[in-house]
């Protein structure tokens, strides 16, 4: 296998596990910063916070999962990249390792302990939304060309903070979809009624944010941009999938359907990311074929990846279909 | 030189605190799984309350000790990114392996903890409590084999800054491997399983009596001593292994300044001649190297031999206390709940990670100057990020208030969730005014 062709499985696979955080990571935090303003809320229907804590408190140990994956993949399938990008985003990611941490304690305070619940919901909603705006960076990182003494300085580059506002609309849209889906499902139109609001409100959000994120690649990082250009049909799929997703929300039918149709929507939106940068992984010295592993671990890896998947695919399906949408409750609730 | 120190010390504190969390990850749903399983083999009640309130402190710092796993993963792409950059083309597998693991134990502790009143066959429900006792110590054996690597580095070719003929499964089984594992998992089993026996005793001796109490002492002390005979007897091999492959290490580990021949142990107070010759090779006469065998920048500290004598000290302890009570469990019973007992089981609590965490300052800081041995130094390794000290300083007081919340949480959980027993039973219930654990249903 010739370096090309293994960097462009590896590229998959990264964009594959990028997608994933990105809908697992949004669907977790955007779902708990709406179950943490339904509780200040005095329009919210009765009962919609403990409906989305419900559903969405078990996805967060997954969303930990997948942004460690993404360090995995990362440093096992390019391990020459990982002085750039370490080095690079030692500011952000460290700051989000701190969020990540918050959220770990506010959860077993909130989940666990008899005293400061209100606090550590706080805490727990905010760190949530704190994460993704912290690990954003890591996309900006191959084109603003910053170095290692100003990895602070990327926390504030245009580029980052058209994504951070991407990021923020597309978690509260991702959160308020699936929720919508679920609370359909659980037998509660109230509280459906209540999310899809969130979602048709978020949703001119996240075209405009999107938008912006269009005018800062093409101001800021034309390479990219004239990158992402020639994936203009990946593009224009996204673009497609979100329609879709808007009009089956307006139109409130298919409330699964529309949260499958933005999560797709999310895929290809990373994949002209990604691959519009290719061949390179970061700007302008980091290349996808300098950087990828040997062939030997690249195998290694695969095979894991694949054996990983079958034992892991039908777990995850078993664990759904036994208990999430059993008697409604959680995990968390029953240890109690 | 500076950044050295600080990247040093911060990755030092977070695996310090990790260590705690990822051994009780590792080691507790063993005790979990025995007492259910001797539960349901015996028809006894208590011991299927015993494993519901383990199981709880379990997912309390299961989600803990995830957190402090992400920090340490990502700290070894942050602060030693040259590092992950050649264990990344060698050593990657377990990592990957790992995610896996990492990810069916936490679906199946899902399944585990949730199905407490829903999975009506007790045996199937005993059954889920298997694949996490497997994966979890999976889990920590898996990031164990990058460890050994990292002490016997195997599996590829280096030449002139080039990296080729890699076999990842030749690197994941180097030299280091069967008695690290080995070590590593038992001694996890007997820090926990003394740890649940020293908490039971505290118990005790705060006035909680019965029938309860004394089948969690004897079923965690009794596991103990079987792993504390097994912790000497890998411990040895490990010593054995350490003499072969990383000589610097044992004579930093056995305080030798100089080569000689039947070299003692030093244990501070006296020494015992040839006591170290016959530990490391069998034979009391062997010649060791000393420091002055290696290179002055090639020497670690020597206060590597401290941490040695304090593991070895505190693993002797704890066989020597879980023998005693084994032997009074064996001969008179009756006297295994006296406070003279239960004081030194108490004493004994924190000691298996107190020898856990000498053990790895012997085997990280006895590695020194090497993080790759005789491959890449740890300074060779570091970040040219200037942020280190700034992160160093912003973390630490993170580890405080994770070791604080989450022991907080824990003795909050305990205290709004009272031990019920059964009314059968022999002990008198203690008075609660806080809402009760349910009792178990079946």
């Amino acid at each position: 296998m010739t370096h090309t062709t293994m960097g462009l499985i590896a590229t998959g696979i990264l964009w594959i596990f990028l997608s994933l955080a990105a809908v697992t990571v949004g669907v977790d935090v955007g779902g708990t910063a709406l179950a943490w303003y339904a509780r200040r809320d005095r329009r919210a229907p009765a009962g919609v916070a403990e409906l989305i804590d419900r559903y969405v408190s078990p996805i967060w140990e997954t969303s930990n999962v997948f942004i460690v994956a993404i360090d995995v993949v990362l440093a096992g399938f390019f391990p020459g990249a990982v002085p750039f990008f370490g080095t690079t985003l030692i500011v952000p990611l460290a700051l989000a390792l701190i969020a990540m941490v918050a959220r770990a304690i506010a959860y077993i305070v909130s989940h666990y302990a008899d005293r400061g619940v209100q606090a550590a919901r706080t805490i727990y909603a905010a760190s949530g939304v704190m994460t993704p705006l912290l690990l954003v960076p890591f996309l900006a990182a191959g084109d603003v060309g910053i170095s290692a003494h100003s990895s602070l300085a990327l926390l504030v580059q245009p580029l980052t903070l058209a994504l951070m506002l991407v990021a923020l609309t597309s978690v509260g849209s991702l959160g308020a979809a699936l929720l919508t889906w679920f609370a359909q499902r659980a037998g509660d139109p109230g509280a459906a009624r209540y999310l899809r609001g969130w979602a048709v409100r978020l949703a001119p959000c996240t075209v405009l944010a999107s938008l912006l994120l269009g005018l800062a690649v093409h101001v800021t990082a034309r390479a990219h941009a004239a990158g992402i250009g020639h994936l203009g049909l990946v593009l224009f799929l996204a673009a497609v999938l979100f329609g879709a997703h808007l009009w089956l929300l307006t139109a409130g039918r298919r409330p699964g359907l529309g949260f499958l149709a933005l999560a797709g929507s999310v895929f290809c939106s990373f994949a002209a990311w990604q691959f519009g940068e290719w061949p390179y992984l970061a700007r302008p010295n980091v290349t996808v074929s300098a950087t990828v592993v040997n062939a030997a671990m690249f195998q290694a890896l695969l095979l894991t990846l694949t054996l990983g998947l079958l034992i892991l695919i039908p777990a995850l399906a078993a664990l759904y279909a036994l208990f999430a949408f059993g008697r409604g409750e959680t995990p968390a609730h029953s240890a109690h | 030189m500076q950044n050295l120190t600080y990247g040093r010390a911060l990755m030092g504190s977070s695996l310090g605190i990790h260590i705690i969390l990822a051994v009780l990850g590792m080691a507790l749903p063993l005790y979990i799984s025995l007492a259910e399983g001797i539960g349901i083999w015996r028809k006894n009640q208590l011991f299927l309350i015993l494993a519901r309130r383990w199981a709880s402190a379990f997912a309390i710092l299961f989600a803990v000790g995830a957190a402090t796993g992400v920090i340490v993963a990502f700290e070894l792409s942050l602060l030693w990114p040259n590092f992950m950059a050649i264990a990344g083309q060698v050593i990657a597998l377990p990592f990957a392996i790992e995610g896996f693991a990492f990810f069916i134990e936490a679906i199946f502790l899902g399944i585990y903890i949730f199905g407490w009143d829903r999975i009506k066959n007790p045996v199937l429900h005993w059954l889920a409590s298997l694949p996490i006792v497997v994966s979890a110590a999976a889990s920590g054996l898996l990031i164990t084999i990058v460890n050994a690597w990292m002490n016997s580095p195997a599996g590829f070719t280096y030449q002139n800054g080039k990296l080729s003929n890699v076999q990842p499964i030749k690197a994941m089984l180097n030299p280091a491997t069967p008695t690290e594992l080995l070590h590593v998992v038992i001694t996890a089993y007997l820090a926990v399983g003394v740890a649940l026996a020293g908490i039971t005793a505290i118990t005790m001796l705060r006035g909680r009596r019965g029938q309860y109490y004394r089948q969690a002492l004897s079923l965690t002390m009794l596991t103990s001593l079987g792993m504390a005979v097994l912790a000497v007897l890998s411990g040895d091999m490990s010593g054995k292994y350490v003499a072969q492959y990383q000589p610097a290490k044992l004579a930093a580990m056995e305080a030798l300044y100089h080569t000689q021949a039947r070299a003692p142990e030093d244990l501070i107070l006296f020494k015992i001649p040839g006591l170290a010759s016959f530990l490391a090779t069998g034979n009391p006469n062997a010649t060791l190297q000393g420091l002055d065998a290696f290179a002055k920048a090639e020497q670690p500290p020597i206060i590597v031999h401290y941490f040695f004598l304090g593991m070895v000290g505190l693993g002797m302890a704890l066989a020597a206390l879980t023998l005693g009570y084994a032997l009074l469990f064996w001969k008179r019973p009756r006297l295994t709940a006296r406070p003279w007992v239960l004081w030194p089981i108490a004493i004994a609590t924190p000691f298996g990670f107190l020898a856990i965490e000498f053990g790895w300052m012997v085997t990280e800081i006895g590695r020194q100057p090497w993080i790759i041995y005789h491959l890449m130094t740890v300074s060779q390794a570091l970040t040219l990020s200037p942020y280190v000290p700034l992160m160093f300083w912003t973390f630490l007081p993170l580890y405080v208030a994770i070791a604080g919340l989450t022991a907080w949480a824990l003795l909050r959980y305990f205290r709004t969730h009272p031990l019920t027993l059964p009314a059968s039973a022999p002990t008198p219930p203690t008075p609660s005014k806080t809402p009760r654990e349910p009792a178990i249903s079946r």
